[in-house]
């Protein structure tokens, strides 16, 4: 049996935040998600939280778990021990319970326009890419938006506006693609105070990104094509 | 492919410069410590009467050396205050006075250095 406190918050009720325990009897296999659902099920059926997949890929049910971001789909019960603490992601307003408000980070990700861009005519096949360049990419489509690293980075803290480690990463992802021509655009997108040079390099980011990514590396890439821009005029 | 600049402040030269200023200190600072602190301290009473009786800092070439040292700690620690003030306040533009001011404070305390180590050039 494990007790399971789990971070409550109604704005509509509470003025602050509290935590209720609940007991959850062992099962093996047991996820935290699983858990949060046997609470739902058979203690509070009030309890708000996100999921999706189930399966650790869309990113919705990432919660701070035992003084770590993590899935919570993806996280195993039998690993965190008899006390487990969840609390909703940081730096983020709180809806209700462990749901948080992630319109910011959406609106901040639509202004980086996350898609390819390529106004040249299509053919009649899809754009060619050759392997060495899609290996470029191969880390950086992993990316699932769960905001883990977001939530983790002091400086989405400090500073709301700053564009972050996950949405640095997405940009990278694009300016990294050799089909995408909108090469300046994306070096511009992160040349900002809100952008690259708000970074510490702390790295945090790296360590709680459930799929081993590393928005800091991106972030540094960023950076250098930010400089050879600035001080040669070469946009690559 | 395009090329384009920005003359518009983003934040990059200061950040670059903050890891040139800041590379550069460990060696000035290594070899202030080498100097002054090792070297210099094996030799007596490490006081004020024999930082400015040293030929270092009586020689062009000291007085340089010692205002290259100034130079970068006076312009790493500035620039790190303006970081951390642009880490904190969301509206960059509501701080755009603070460069400039940091500007003038930087010059007058380096001056100010300048001064005060020149004295030691007409051996006081
Ligand atoms: S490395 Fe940069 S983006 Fe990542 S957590 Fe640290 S400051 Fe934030
Ligand atoms: S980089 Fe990792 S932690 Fe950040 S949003 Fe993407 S998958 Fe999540
Ligand atoms: S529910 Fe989709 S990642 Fe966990």
């Amino acid at each position: 049996m494990a007790t399971v406190s789990v971070f409550r918050f109604d704005p509509e009720l509470d003025e602050r935040g509290y935590f209720d325990d609940f007991h959850v009897p062992d099962r093996e296999g047991q996820t935290v998600l699983e858990a949060l659902f046997h609470i739902l099920e058979h203690e509070d059926g009030s309890i708000g939280f996100r999921y999706a997949c189930r399966g650790a890929v869309c990113g919705s049910c990432a919660m701070h778990i035992n003084g770590r971001y993590r899935l919570s789909c993806a996280t195993q019960m039998a690993d965190l021990g008899d006390k487990v603490v969840i609390r909703p992601l940081y730096h983020m307003p709180v809806i209700r319970d462990l749901v948080v408000d992630m319109d910011k980070f959406f609106e901040k990700y639509e202004r980086l326009r996350p898609w390819l861009v390529n106004e040249t005519p299509l053919g009649d096949k899809e754009r060619l890419q050759s392997p060495e360049d899609r290996a470029k990419l191969d880390k950086l489509v992993d990316c699932i938006l769960c905001a883990c690293c977001q939530a983790s980075c002091p400086f989405t803290q400090t500073d709301p506006e700053y564009i972050g480690p996950a949405l640095l990463l997405k940009l990278d992802r694009f300016y990294s693609d050799s089909r995408d021509l909108a090469t300046a655009d994306r070096i511009e997108a992160g040349d900002t105070e809100h952008g690259v040079w708000r970074c510490h390099t702390a790295y945090n980011c790296i360590e709680v990104c459930p799929k081993d990514l590393n928005p800091t590396a991106s972030i540094a890439r960023l950076k250098g094509a930010a400089i050879r821009r600035q001080f040669t005029g070469r946009v690559e | 492919m395009a090329s384009v600049t920005s003359s518009t402040p983003t934040g990059l030269v200061p950040w670059l410069l903050q890891r040139i200023t800041g590379a550069l200190l460990v060696i000035w600072i290594a070899a202030h410590f080498i100097f002054w602190h090792f070297d210099k301290a094996s030799e007596g009473q490490l006081d004020f009467a024999m930082v400015s009786g040293t030929a270092l800092t009586r020689g062009a070439g000291g007085y340089i050396w010692e205002m290259i040292l100034a130079g970068l700690c006076v312009y790493h620690g500035l620039n790190g205050v303006r970081n951390i003030v642009y880490d904190y306040v969301v509206d960059k533009t509501k701080v755009s006075w603070l460069t400039p001011l940091l500007w003038i404070v930087g010059i007058a305390g380096f001056l100010l250095i300048g001064y005060h180590l020149a004295q030691f050039q007409v051996g006081h």
